[in-house]
């Protein structure tokens, strides 16, 4: 069953998100809260989350970012671990389905009254979407449920393991694609699956994997990807990806600083 | 020289099986004789054969040629006695008197003694095939268990007669030695309608050959082979052993031509007996042929032939590890090996299946587990459920384990067709019981529904959803599917609904499909004539749109192609990518190249698009009234 969490209604939010951004880490802290006057709960579609699995929730985060330094800045990779181990803990913990994780408001509720001072100190100055949740792929957490809840394989053992294939810039191409590619688990664990094996001949990850998903959506047109299995699905990405790293890193060659017509 | 006779068995005082009982020993009568004859008679060939040299199998629809005609009429004309009781007198009188032979060689030939009541140590192939009824076979991975299924020849034929003409090592020299024999299953009768004779039944079964004092022998040796070459049969090389039964005035039921038959026979072979027949056997396996009148009728190649190919592709992956071992659990036991093929397919149409597939049971598209035994004979095509989409198929083959092959033998009916757990009793029932249940389990799968697709377009009416699909359809055959996204246009334009009608009184444009100019210059309204579809164009594929242009006077009509994607309209394509492009316009007669084109209004316009292979194409032409005729120059 699903778990309900506290939704932040829009206003209070972007109140509390002017007010935090005035302030340092040190004194978010102070600011957390298990409830909120503003928040509300979904009237039907699981049971209500606890308080204390809220307590316990963010006692784990916050010694995740412990390790990757916090409340002190930290450096790039640690910050990068943080979020792979963030994505893990809150898609494995939460007990949010899809549906749940889709709505806005849960995740500024996270952001704004359970963890302001961990969101803050991982985006620090953050423009709103960051917090507010109006766009969840740009989200501080929610963005990493949905990285998890994307490249999860559906078995139990090692289910996080596709989580670091790709990069954040690169995984938000397949987030700008959310509502094809993106839409397909399917696909986008085949496309974590493949990845690396891919010879990218020198070509940068991400223009490889813009051209991929171009390529992808030509096919999406015209093919069901969900109605492939395995083997089926797996050859029809990697012929794509291999001829996307061809060309590009042909091009690349053959073209050298200039840069060739399309 | 002996001088082949017809001799009819009395009732013996222990009594004995009358003919009847032993035509009905199939149990049922056959869905498809000439199917239950393929599969019995091929059985009785590859149990025959010869270690180390492939077994040839041919089947041959032939008539009696004229001048071997008065031998039939004298050789096998019965005498008057059991006249009427012996259809094969009618038979060799007619002109054209059909045969349908089985002819094999590289197999051993029917050896042993030729009395039934003689002890046989070595072999008995003869006893078991001519005389006895209901023998059990031993043959080491043999095919059948008892030789009730050779029922189906003396049914086959009209008149209940067939011969054997056999060519086997004899027992002591080893030297081959020939042998000819004609049987005939009538029914059961007694003389005493007549006064010639003393009174007394007679069992309806007959013989042909030298007749002894109260049995039949075969016309062996020299003297065989003459009275065969008499009668045309196909003779023997010099050291060929083997067998040639010949069933006389077969009854072809539904095939009005020898030829149709044939074809028919040797699909239904490519059907039963594929697995015997497959060339990474070596010389262990059947080679075998169809020829009618003198034309040969090639068998279809299993691995090619759709949709057996796919059993074909299961049953190479037995011993792989994508196939999996079925097993018992109480009490604990493999029973066999089982793989599965799985494909998307455009489906057949509905009567494309052949009649050979459909008396195999797999009518269309397979959706069908192949079960076999150690011979790797066909035992059945088991039916499974039919997955939630015509275009997804499978094919399974099961192989029982070898330890098992007995216990599956016994529980198959004369015809070797099923597998029955109710004639078993005890752990023997359950195996049996047990490996229907486990691929029902293997094949739960497919009746769950698919995932939920996810959807590439949402601006497509719920009424357009059949256009849409059979765009993929199409798209599935020429790679292209081009209308998708123009009707969808069209369908935003109209209002509601697919179809565009083009009514040049239509005077606000609703009826307007295509995006048309909106500058202040003026309107030109262009409708869609006829939707963009698929057609040839010397060899290429094209797509074609028909468009009214509406308007007075010259109008300039732009072509804007693009790519659709799971996005919505392509603006930046891959690397490399192609796109389509205008192949010409076509006005009235007149093709006109370029992406732009200017008419005279009104005016219909076709529009010739290359597309990209694999992709979707959506086509809008944007039309401007040209007010300065100096702009017609342009195009």
């Amino acid at each position: 069953m699903s778990v309900l969490y506290p939704r932040l209604l829009g206003d209070a939010a972007r109140g509390l998100h002017q007010k935090y951004l005035q302030l340092s880490v040190a004194e978010l802290s102070g600011r957390h809260e298990l409830r909120h006057p503003s928040a509300v709960f979904a009237a039907t579609g699981g049971r209500r989350v606890t308080l204390d699995e809220l307590d316990r929730l963010r006692g784990d985060v916050l010694e995740v970012a412990m390790r990757a330094g916090f409340p002190g800045e930290g450096r790039r990779q640690e910050r990068v671990t943080f979020d792979l181990e963030i994505a893990q803990l809150l898609h494995e913990r939460c007990g949010l389905v899809a549906g749940e994780a889709a709505v806005r408001p849960i995740w500024a509720f996270l952001a704004l009254v359970l963890l302001p001072d961990v969101s803050y100190w991982r985006y620090p100055r953050p423009p709103g979407d960051r917090v507010l949740g109006t766009d969840i792929t740009r989200h501080v957490w929610g963005r990493l449920w949905w990285r998890a809840h994307l490249l999860a394989v559906p078995q139990q053992y090692r289910r996080y393991r596709l989580l670091d294939t790709f990069g954040e810039a690169a995984f938000d191409q397949i987030f700008a694609r959310r509502k094809s590619i993106g839409g397909s688990r399917t696909l986008v664990r085949m496309l974590a699956e493949v990845w690396p094996s891919i010879d990218r001949g020198g070509v940068a990850e991400r223009d490889v994997l813009i051209d991929v998903l171009k390529r992808l959506s030509r096919l999406g047109a015209v093919i069901d990807f969900e109605s492939l299995d395995f083997d089926q699905l797996q050859r029809q990405v990697q012929d794509v990806a291999a001829e996307s790293a061809a060309l590009l890193s042909a091009r690349a060659l053959g073209a050298g600083p200039r840069h060739a017509e399309a | 020289m002996t001088t082949p006779r017809w001799w009819s068995q009395p009732f013996p005082p222990t009594g004995a099986i009358a003919s009847e009982g032993i035509r009905n020993q199939l149990g049922r009568p056959p869905v498809d004789p000439l199917t239950v004859f393929v599969r019995e008679t091929a059985q009785n060939s590859w149990d025959a054969r010869l270690p180390g040299v492939e077994t040839a199998y041919r089947l041959e629809l032939t008539t009696v040629a004229p001048t071997h005609r008065p031998t039939w009429e004298r050789l096998l004309t019965p005498p008057a006695g059991a006249q009427e009781h012996l259809g094969v007198g009618r038979a060799v009188r007619t002109p054209n008197l059909r045969l349908l032979s089985v002819v094999d060689r590289g197999t051993k030939g029917l050896g042993g003694p030729t009395r039934a009541d003689q002890l046989a140590v070595g072999r008995r192939d003869w006893i078991s095939f001519v005389l006895n009824v209901g023998e059990k076979r031993d043959t080491e991975m043999g095919g059948g268990t008892y030789g009730y299924g050779k029922a189906v020849l003396y049914r086959l034929s009209r008149v209940g007669t067939i011969l054997v003409y056999t060519r086997t090592p004899e027992d002591h020299s080893g030297r081959l030695s020939s042998r000819l024999i004609g049987i005939a299953l009538g029914s059961s009768f007694d003389s005493s309608a007549r006064v010639d004779t003393d009174s007394r039944p007679f069992t309806g079964r007959h013989w042909w050959g030298d007749v002894r004092e109260d049995h039949v022998e075969p016309v062996v040796g020299s003297e065989a082979d003459d009275v065969a070459r008499a009668l045309g049969l196909t003779p023997f090389g010099p050291d060929e052993s083997g067998t040639t039964l010949v069933v006389i005035d077969p009854d072809l039921e539904e095939f009005e031509t020898p030829d149709e038959a044939a074809q028919h026979l040797a699909e239904t072979i490519a059907w039963h007996l594929w697995p015997i027949m497959l060339p990474e056997r070596g010389a262990e396996r059947l080679v075998p042929s169809v020829v009618a009148s003198g034309r040969s009728f090639p068998v279809p190649d299993p691995a090619r032939l759709y949709p057996l190919r796919m059993f074909v592709n299961a049953y190479r992956r037995l011993p792989t590890d994508s196939a999996t071992t079925l097993e018992s659990g109480n009490p604990r036991k493999r029973l066999g090996r089982f793989a599965l093929e799985k494909a998307v397919v455009v489906p057949m149409a509905p009567d494309a299946a052949s009649e050979a597939a459909s008396y195999a049971g797999v009518e269309g598209d397979p959706h069908h587990v192949c079960l076999m035994r150690s011979p790797e004979l066909v035992v059945r095509y088991y039916e499974g459920p039919t997955t939630s989409s015509v275009h997804s198929v499978y094919a399974g083959v099961f192989r029982a384990d070898d330890e098992l092959d007995s216990v599956y033998a016994r529980s198959e009916p004369p015809t070797h067709d099923n597998w029955v757990h109710e004639q078993l009793t005890g752990h023997e029932r359950t195996f049996v019981k047990v490996t229907f249940t486990r691929l029902r389990e293997q094949l739960a799968v497919f009746r769950a529904p698919v995932q939920q697709a996810v959807s590439t377009t949402s601006r497509a009416t719920l009424g357009a959803a059949s256009n849409y699909l059979g765009g993929l359809v199409a798209a599935a055959f020429a790679g292209v599917a081009g209308d998708g996204t123009a009707r969808a246009t069209a369908s935003r334009g109209a209002g509601s609904g697919t179809t565009t009608t083009a009514s040049p009184g239509n005077a606000d444009g609703q009826g307007s499909s295509t995006r048309s100019a909106s500058n202040a210059s003026g309107r030109a309204r262009v409708t869609v004539l006829s939707e963009p579809h698929i057609e040839e164009s010397d060899g290429g594929i094209v797509l074609v749109a028909r468009y009214g242009v509406a308007a007075e006077g010259p109008v300039r009509l732009d072509a804007r192609l693009s790519v659709v994607t799971w996005e919505g309209r392509e603006d930046d394509p891959p690397a490399g990518a192609a796109r389509p492009r205008v192949l010409h316009w076509l006005v009235g007669r007149t093709r006109i190249a370029g992406d732009v084109c200017t008419v005279e209004g009104p005016a219909e316009v076709d529009l010739l698009v290359v597309p990209v292979p694999d992709t979707a194409t959506e086509m809008d032409i944007v039309a401007t009234p040209v007010m300065d005729l100096s702009d017609a120059g342009a195009a």
